[in-house]
């Protein structure tokens, strides 16, 4: 069972409404289980406790107390998102299926012109009356360039760019393993660990990027320490589920009326 | 994963990008006449006599357009079909050394294995298990919805036994696995 999470308050909360941010450090973590340092700060964010360095894995704190993964865990988790990036299929279908059938069509009827009988699928002697009309500083010519152009640079960023990829690589515990999750599982462990603390009524997660936020909703008209509660509750959650890379958890505590 | 698909699609875009890139780009060095020596000035007809002269009077050039485009027309095709490839691998390789014969079994038998196991278990709504990659070097890819309200722990370990015996049952400690969680409401 892994120990839990340690935690201590710089600046004011008083937990009613204020955003505490918390930043996850990890120390000494391995598959026996790890000590955690929670650094929060209240309204000051600013303000971040920092973790003593090389736990079991030689893990070094950044400066603004999250943990950078060692080496082996950042191969890991960069091969495990990397392979769970987009593969553009969906573009990569479209101008397939868009260039089959204008060259196929356009084949077609250029054959059929060569063979004598020509099929019409496609107004040629508009278009040509069109072209003999048409200079080339004339506005349709303009803006057919610029629209060609601009799909043009779309279609070079999709295939450049690395894309999102919509997964939280964990610990596999085994050899020769990737093991991954969607968000939205981490998501709702979160959800349920915030709501496991008496006082919450209910509460959201979201995930954006590194970075986890769990608002929690409670009718208690005298909160206490119940976002620090809240914040531990969710805290030993996640790290529970062993990321490579332990987000940043934001929690937020609202009140609502009964 | 196999990043075939993924290395295609990007190579593709970008060739059609940086064609419509450099179309858009010729076009318009021609309206603000750039090189009006090389492309011709911007105040004439888009189809100007000498684009007209050498498509009436030159059947070569319609042949080749044809044979140009019936190439193109097929490499979409291709591409296009890559798209729904099934790029499981439909048997396996048991025995490793060629030298003591050939033993094959079909991969779908020892992937429903691992499937139903994880589905008897109460912790996984449903399971697709499928071997990629090639029959002497196989990879395991799964994808494991968790039940509703499961205790993750609890699914964690017995995915791990499955796995475990998954491979046990296969001879294939070192199978590269790439697991999935995917949780329901």
């Amino acid at each position: 069972m892994r120990p839990p999470f340690e935690g201590s308050n710089n600046g004011p909360s008083d937990g009613s409404n204020d955003a505490d941010t918390v930043e996850l450090n990890r120390e000494g973590a391995d598959r026996g289980g790890g000590a955690a340092t929670v650094a929060g700060g209240g309204a000051d964010a600013g303000q971040n406790g920092r973790a003593a360095a090389d736990g079991g894995r030689g893990a070094s704190v950044a400066g603004n107390g999250q943990r950078k993964p060692v080496t082996g865990d950042r191969q890991a988790h960069k091969g495990a998102v990397r392979s769970f990036r987009s593969r553009r299929t969906v573009a990569a279908t479209l101008v397939a299926a868009v260039i089959a059938v204008v060259t196929i069509l356009l084949a077609i009827e250029v054959i059929s012109r060569l063979a004598g009988n020509p099929l019409n699928l496609f107004p040629a002697g508009d278009l040509a009356e069109l072209g003999r009309e048409t200079q080339w500083n004339d506005p349709l010519p303009v803006i057919v360039a610029v629209l060609v152009g601009l799909l043009g640079l779309f279609l070079l960023a999709l295939a450049f760019l690395p894309g999102r990829s919509r997964v939280i690589p964990v610990d596999p515990h085994r050899e020769h393993s990737t093991l991954v999750l969607r968000p939205v599982t981490v998501e709702r462990q979160a959800i349920r660990a915030a709501e496991g603390v008496p006082g919450v009524d209910h509460a959201e997660a979201h995930t954006r990027r590194d970075t986890l936020r769990v608002r929690a909703h409670s009718t208690l008209r005298e909160p206490g320490d119940l976002a620090e509660q809240v914040r531990d509750a969710v805290a030993e959650r996640v790290a529970a589920m062993q990321p490579l890379r332990q987000p940043r958890l934001t929690v937020d505590l609202r009140h609502e009326k009964e | 994963m196999d990043r075939r698909p993924a290395r295609l699609n990007r190579t593709g875009l970008a060739i059609v990008g940086a064609l419509l890139v450099l179309i858009s780009l010729a076009a318009l060095a021609r309206i603000v006449e750039l090189w009006p020596d090389q492309l011709g000035p911007a105040g004439t007809a888009v189809t100007d006599t000498r684009a007209r002269e050498l498509t009436s009077d030159n059947t070569w050039f319609w042949v080749v357009l044809a044979i140009v485009l019936a190439i193109l027309a097929v490499l979409a095709l291709a591409w296009l079909a890559a798209q729904f490839r099934n790029r499981s691998v439909s048997t396996l390789r048991v025995e490793p050394d060629p030298r003591h014969g050939n033993t094959t079994m079909p991969a779908r038998a020892a992937t429903a294995a691992l499937e139903a196991d994880l589905t008897d278990s109460p912790h996984f709504r449903s399971a697709q298990a499928s071997l990629q990659g090639s029959p002497g070097r196989p990879k395991l890819r799964l994808v494991a919805t968790l039940r509703s309200g499961t205790d993750y722990d609890a699914a964690r370990s017995q995915l791990n036994e499955a796995l475990n015996r998954h491979q046990q049952a296969l001879d294939a400690e070192d199978l590269p696995t790439t697991v999935l969680l995917r949780a329901t409401r």
